[in-house]
């Protein structure tokens, strides 16, 4: 073996190495989701298995009162975000969102919120924050319609990918920020 | 291209997968979180004299805020009662909220009766938290017998 094959091939066993060792210690490393204290006891919160199912229907007033369903946004990538003022992680969210509207709407993308509030203060809060995409709105009975999306704890902020054939590609209970938002795109999206 | 240079975009390449993959994870904040009854544990109200003392357990990693925090008399209508007054908590400067005060573990709220006054047998109790991987749980309304 020539001195050059010698040294790629150690190139390559070193790098194989370290792959394989950041992959098993990103894996044995505490998620930082998990919380010190509370047992991860009961695996609750999200239907398991969501993603490939069709979505379910929904139906709700817009902020002025007029009736929405998802059908209203034909071939459309579908982000739909339950979200509430009262909600500080949603509130973080939202520039993200806006942001990720602006730049991949072209692509296919359409936001849809879905606010368990009041539409007076959901209509202040869109305005405030130069909102570039719907949102619908529903009272504390809203959180039927998130078991419905496999959200059984009602917890916010959750988001929900759902491409133009109807089915549910991806949730996501928590903040999403831009970078997480470019992966999904990246990942689902025709970009 | 230097053996360093190789061994530099073989680990980036490596840490690009590591993130990736973390960064579509989301199934893991569900499976550590409780149901909202087990997050605030709503003890009961308890009278002693002219107070009556309502008292939340709340689980390591949640907390409640204190300004979403509304009692109302639920039964007889309009018994009259002051408060609530709650602890001193924890105050929190939050980027969309301002200045806020949110309570942990423990959480005891108390109400005052004025003197000779019809005491109320049953409360009405709003109240909102989150937990700290994130995430927000609805407002909650109660209905609480008074002991």
């Amino acid at each position: 073996m020539s001195h050059f094959s010698r040294q790629a091939a150690l190139v390559a066993a070193i790098a194989f190495t370290a792959a394989a060792a950041g992959f098993w210690v990103a894996r044995l490393m505490p998620q930082p989701e998990e919380v010190a204290g509370v047992s991860p006891r009961k695996p609750l919160g999200l239907t398991e298995g969501l993603e490939g199912q069709p979505a379910p229907a929904i139906n709700l007033p817009d902020i002025d009162g007029k009736p929405r369903t998802l059908k209203d946004w034909p071939g459309k990538w579908l982000l739909v975000n339950f979200w509430a003022t009262w909600c500080a992680p949603c509130m973080h969210e939202i520039p993200a969102l806006i942001a990720a509207q602006t730049q991949y709407e072209k692509a296919g993308l359409q936001i849809v919120g879905v606010a368990m509030d009041d539409p007076e203060a959901v209509r202040t809060l869109m305005k405030e924050k130069g909102f570039n995409y719907p949102s619908l709105v529903g009272d504390e009975a809203l959180q039927t319609v998130m078991e419905q999306f496999g959200n059984t704890l009602g917890a916010l902020p959750y988001t929900v990918l759902i491409a133009p054939d109807g089915v549910i590609r991806y949730v996501e209970l928590g903040g999403v920020d831009g970078a997480k938002l470019d992966l999904l795109m990246a990942r689902f999206l025709p970009i | 291209m230097t053996i360093l240079k190789i061994l530099a975009l073989g680990l980036l390449s490596a840490a690009n997968v590591a993130s990736a993959e973390s960064l579509l994870q989301p199934k893991g904040k569900a499976a550590a979180l409780l149901p909202v009854d087990e997050a605030f544990q709503l003890e009961g109200a308890t009278r002693k004299g002219q107070q009556i003392a309502l008292d939340w357990t709340i689980a390591p990693g949640y907390y409640l805020y204190g300004h979403s925090l509304k009692v109302t008399v639920d039964a007889p209508a309009n018994a009259p009662f002051s408060g609530p007054l709650l602890p001193k908590g924890e105050a929190v400067k939050d980027a969309e909220f301002g200045d806020v005060v949110i309570h942990r573990e423990l959480l005891q709220a108390r109400l005052t009766l004025p003197a000779d006054a019809l005491a109320p047998r049953t409360l009405r109790v709003r109240y909102q938290g989150c937990a700290d991987i994130g995430v927000c749980y609805p407002p909650q309304t109660r209905i609480v017998a008074v002991k």
